[in-house]
């Protein structure tokens, strides 16, 4: 993914004011910065759930800017998936169900979606749980959902918004534990979005994020200690 | 007790309600216009019954104001030369009388020289325009010259402003028209002015000078003799003084009844329809009240933040209740503006569809225009308030018992209202019902049956069906869920009907109510209409049909002279003609009709449709004088049976009828006695006759002997069997249109609250919707689900709806409809009529559902998650 010149304002207010960056193949990379700095702002540009103002968003060798709905639809069933701090599970489905949806949209055959399905909850440990609505969940159990419903389709690329600002500190751990070894073992590369020093362990980069900016690599002390 | 932290209702009105009810503008409006619907329907329907019943006054009382008292001659009608006898009766007394001949009047159309065509037929006032020289001589603006010279023309007729329109005539315009059996012409000489005092005179209105209108009769009796007192000191006294005077004296001979009697008497005989069109107007109320409880529990979802601070600042759960339930009072008072306006808008239709309806089934009325009291206004607010309170209740309950915590609790599904989630409150309140049946109808008057259990069992199936039908939506979400387990928007549509909110139990239950109704409506129309058919078949079994031109039921004034019936009789290629003669009689103090026809016709060429009987005439008791065949209404309204006699003051003296069997009869619902035409010409001694019905021989052409006679006889209407059936068919159809608009209406609102419902849940499932795109769900996709959803509801809702049709048709048929009208009717599933409401109701279903994900998504912007 390659981002050029991105800009975003909501009435005078200009909130993303020309961010450039590439993120390679399999790369994890973290956006760190205050509250209002721009964050959210700019992953919704790159989930298409907004259009930016300019600037140019170039993913997997297409523009997003220039896809129709149908082609930026098409995207996010293939290689473009989110995870959210509030889990945001549909919930009406049970946990087999929400993992199945994407598989669903996609018109897989039912074999395949239930191999699938049983692969990734056994991965994220909700096998046993599989029958339950979101609603009967714990916070941790509903972002472990969250992770294996982004994962399902093997995406290109996870967005992820404060994947652990909703989770106690064992249960953020734990979240992002799963999140590096799933991206790593699915080949899947990462862009979170966090202000957690510990949620941005798991990236390879860090990028700060200030008054709409994004700055360079953030200095090695903000780098928490790998091991 | 209120918190000490609150705040007004105006002040919770101002920052609250009427901002959100702006910023929702579209689904305020549809709201109100669907609540006004209702409201208005309801209103028009109680206007329309209003006028219906009005219109039962006498035409002359529009002439002249209300009469005191009005004396009739069963048949053949008052002598003109007991005038002088009743004015010597009463003597110094000071009274007028007002002398009455009233007859229908039919135009012969120009273009073909034959009588009738739709509005031909108006009702023609005999009465001495000196009397009435105040509307007479206003006619056209006239001078009192001009008046004179009306009484002075031997052909003059006035008629009323759309009598003119109609006929496309205007003064000095000579007109062609049947009267009493025969064509006569008749100068039009002034159009009477639209009121009298600001009294409206009746649309379908012709009057003549008596004198002139006697000798174009050649006849010299009068319909009725109507008395009044003139204002005045001890007007009261003299008034009770007059009316025993005359009933000493005349009493015997004829009747002497007031005007309030007649009123009572049309109320009474029109009761149980009326009922019936006020019940099935409260269709469309009721499912609007679905409707609003409905549109505030998605006020109640969708505003979750803002009760949960409302909370978080101090206010107490009695609070938010009371709150919410103000803005419904806000919602109820303009629902009673809307439907004060949609009333009235409304009841033009209604006064003229309903006024067609009583003409044909119970007698001509002068149709009075639909107006607007007080009390209407009072009770539209009553209703658009009350109904909006008690809908509102659950939401506000709701609003005010849950947790802030939960509110903000974000996905959390708010589960239905808890008495969604016991059925067994519903099965229990179905089971009520079913034993209601067993009780008696109430009695408010000898001869009237009001069927309340009915009315109430109907109540709690649709109160209990309501709470019952709550595993529908799940079984259908299941369903939906086997058949498309490969399709996403199938498996999404199929989870939320699995796991319904409040809207979706209050959506479907509106459907419910609708189809409920509406079939059922239909179950018993179809049923009507199978045996009403079934009984003509066996009734019209003669080859022609004779009426005079303008008959629309014996009082009408119009029959066929004896005379000319004789000359027609002794046409070769007719074998027999079965006369029939109705007159008015009080069994059991109830008002009835006495027939009279020929009992030697009956069995080989006539046939009645028994109930019960027939006994072997030879059986009678010897100290009875004839054999009577009596409807089941008359049965069932008197608690005659059959082998027992009923006794009958006719001119003739009294006589005592023998009740030989029962018959069906589905021409009147106040009862009929039928004696053979030889009794009754010997007890009532006249000469015209009402109807009759012509047997031919095997070789005869029906066609050519219609032909001939109407050649002949002009002023006679000349049907062919088959025509006759279809006529009286039509006349089924017209008595059931009000009742079709009725269901239509009810229909309309449930399918206009199911783009309401899915409207609000698409409202508030906003970043829900956002999360379905970032899937990668497709606008199309999303309204796909949305369709399926509603397609969900309307499913549940019709095959529910079904089922509750069924047992509310039993009820309408063997329950409401024999103890309101006393009629049997053969049960007929009306197939045709649920396939095509089925499919009606699925496909516009289908399409406003889908139409409403559309519209709502084209529009929609996904919100950040």
């Amino acid at each position: 993914m390659r981002i050029e010149g991105l800009r975003k304002a909501y009435g005078s207010q200009t909130v993303l004011k020309g961010v450039d960056f590439e993120l390679g193949e399999r790369e994890r990379v973290a956006i760190m910065g205050p509250s209002g700095s721009g964050k959210s702002t700019l992953l919704n540009c790159l989930a298409g759930l907004e259009n930016p103002d300019a600037g140019l968003i170039r993913f997997m060798g297409q523009d997003l800017g220039t896809l129709g709905e149908a082609a930026v639809t098409a995207l996010r069933r293939q290689s473009l998936t989110s995870i959210f701090q509030f889990f945001h599970l549909l919930p009406t489905l049970n946990a087999r169900e929400n993992v199945e949806f994407p598989l669903l949209l996609r018109r897989d055959s039912r074999d395949e979606r239930m191999a699938k399905v049983a692969a990734l909850l056994e991965e994220v440990g909700l096998t046993q749980r599989a029958g339950a609505l979101p609603s009967e969940l714990s916070g941790g159990e509903m972002q472990r959902l969250a992770i294996a419903r982004a994962l399902i389709t093997e995406p290109a690329l996870v967005l992820a918004d404060e994947p652990t600002g909703s989770l106690d500190s064992r249960n953020g751990a734990r979240i992002l534990d799963l999140l590096r070894e799933l991206t790593e073992r699915h080949q899947t590369s990462l862009l979170m979005v966090t202000h957690d020093i510990e949620a941005s362990s798991i990236c390879t980069r860090i990028l700060q994020m200030r008054d709409g900016l994004l700055l360079e690599d953030a200095p090695q002390l903000l780098r928490p200690d790998p091991a | 007790m209120r918190s000490p932290t609150t705040i007004s209702i105006p002040t919770f009105w101002r920052l609250f309600s009427l901002r959100h009810a702006r910023t929702e503008w579209m689904q305020t409006v549809l709201l109100l216009l669907i609540l006004g619907l209702g409201v208005g329907t309801f209103l028009s329907i109680r206007m329309a019954n209003r006028a219906a019943v009005e219109g039962f006054q006498l035409f002359t009382e529009s002439l002249k104001g209300p009469s005191d008292w009005i004396i009739e001659a069963p048949t053949n009608g008052i002598p003109v030369e007991a005038l002088p006898r009743i004015r010597e009766q009463l003597g110094s007394l000071p009274v007028q009388i007002f002398p009455v001949v009233e007859r229908n009047l039919t135009r012969v159309l120009p273009s073909t020289g034959d009588p009738g065509g739709a509005g031909s037929t108006i009702r023609l006032l005999g009465v001495d325009l000196v009397q009435i020289r105040s509307v007479a001589s206003s006619v056209d603006n006239g001078s009192m010259d001009d008046f004179w010279s009306i009484i002075d023309d031997p052909d003059h007729l006035l008629v009323s402003r759309e009598v003119a329109d109609r006929w496309q005539v205007s003064t000095g315009d000579p007109v062609s028209l049947v009267l009493n059996g025969r064509k006569v012409s008749f100068t039009i000489r002034g159009i009477l002015p639209e009121f009298r005092d600001s009294v409206p005179l009746p649309a379908n209105l012709a009057i003549a000078d008596l004198g002139a209108l006697l000798q174009r009769l050649d006849r010299a009796t009068l319909e009725r003799i109507e008395v009044i007192v003139p204002e005045g000191a001890g007007r009261e006294a003299t008034v009770e003084r007059v009316g025993s005077l005359l009933q000493e004296a005349f009493g015997s001979r004829w009747s002497v009844t007031s005007p309030t009697d007649k009123e009572v008497d049309g109320a009474a005989m029109t009761a149980a329809f009326r009922l019936n069109l006020t019940v099935l107007s409260l269709i469309a109320l009721l499912v609007g009240l679905y409707l609003i409880a409905q549109t505030l529990d998605a006020t109640v979802s969708r505003r979750r933040t803002e009760i949960a601070s409302l909370r978080s600042l101090g206010l107490a759960p009695r609070d938010i209740q009371r709150l919410w339930l103000s803005e419904a009072l806000l919602y109820g008072v303009a629902a009673g503006i809307v439907g004060l306006l949609m009333g009235y808008a409304m009841a033009t239709i209604t006064v003229e569809a309903v006024t067609t309806t009583v003409r044909a089934l119970y007698r001509d009325t002068a149709q009075t225009a639909a107006t607007l009291r007080f009390s209407d206004g009072l009770l539209a607010f009553a209703l658009g308030i009350g109904g909006s309170l008690v809908a509102a209740w659950l939401p506000a309950r709701d609003a005010a018992s849950t947790p802030p915590a939960q509110f903000l609790r974000l996905g959390k599904r708010i589960p239905p209202f808890p008495v969604f989630q016991h059925p067994w409150i519903g099965l229990a309140a179905i089971a009520l019902g079913a034993l209601l049946l067993f009780l008696p109808p109430w009695q408010p008057r000898p001869g009237t049956t009001v069927p309340v259990m009915g009315y109430a069992t109907a109540f709690l199936w649709l109160t209990g069906g309501t709470l019952a039908t709550v595993g529908s939506l799940r079984w259908l979400g299941r369903i939906l869920h086997r058949t498309a387990p490969d399709s996403a928007p199938a498996r999404l549509a199929a989870s939320r009907l699995r796991q319904p909110t409040s809207r979706h139990q209050l959506a479907l239950s509106g459907f419910f109510v609708a189809i409920g109704m509406a079939a059922s409506m239909a179950f018993l129309i179809n049923s009507f209409q199978h045996t009403v058919t079934a009984w003509l078949e066996q009734r019209l079994q003669a080859d022609l049909f004779l009426s005079s031109a303008g008959f629309q039921g014996a009082d009408s004034g119009q029959r066929m002279p004896g005379i000319v019936l004789d000359r027609i009789e002794k046409d070769p290629e007719i074998l027999e003609l079965d006369r029939y003669r109705s007159v008015e009689v009080r069994v059991n103090g109830s008002r009835t009709t006495l027939g009279g026809s020929r009992f030697d016709l009956l069995g080989d060429r006539q046939r009645l449709l028994w109930i019960n009987g027939p006994l072997d005439p030879d059986s009678r008791p010897p100290d009875t004088d004839a054999i009577a065949y009596a409807n089941e209404n008359l049965i069932r309204r008197t608690g005659l049976a059959v082998g027992e006699a009923v006794r009958l003051t006719t001119p003739s003296g009294p006589v005592v009828l023998w009740i030989g069997g029962v018959h069906a009869d589905y021409a009147r619902d106040n009862g009929s006695l039928l004696v053979d035409l030889g009794n009754l010409e010997s007890w009532y001694q006249f000469s015209e006759y009402d109807t009759a019905g012509a047997f031919l021989s095997e070789t005869a052409d029906p066609a050519i002997v219609q032909a001939r006679l109407r050649e002949a006889h002009p002023g006679l209407a000349v049907r062919q069997n088959g025509e006759l059936m279809d006529a009286a068919l039509f006349i089924f159809n017209q008595t059931f249109a009000v009742t079709r608009a009725l269901q239509l209406i009810g229909l309309v609102v449930a399918l206009a609250g199911l783009a309401l419902s899915l409207l609000s849940l698409l409202r508030e499932s906003g970043r829900e919707l956002s999360l379905q795109r970032t899937l990668g769900m497709s606008r199309r996709e999303i309204a796909l689900t949305t369709a399926l959803e509603g397609m969900g509801i309307a499913l549940a809702g019709l095959l529910s709806g079904i089922l509750l049709s069924i047992g509310l048709g039993l009820v309408l048929i063997y329950v409401i409809n024999r103890q309101s009208f006393g009629w049997t009717l053969q049960l007929a599933f009306p197939w045709t009529d649920i396939l095509l409401l089925a499919s009606g109701v699925l496909g516009l279903g289908l399409l406003i559902a889908y139409a409403t994900g559309w519209l709502y998504l084209r529009k929609w912007k996904a919100a950040p998650l």
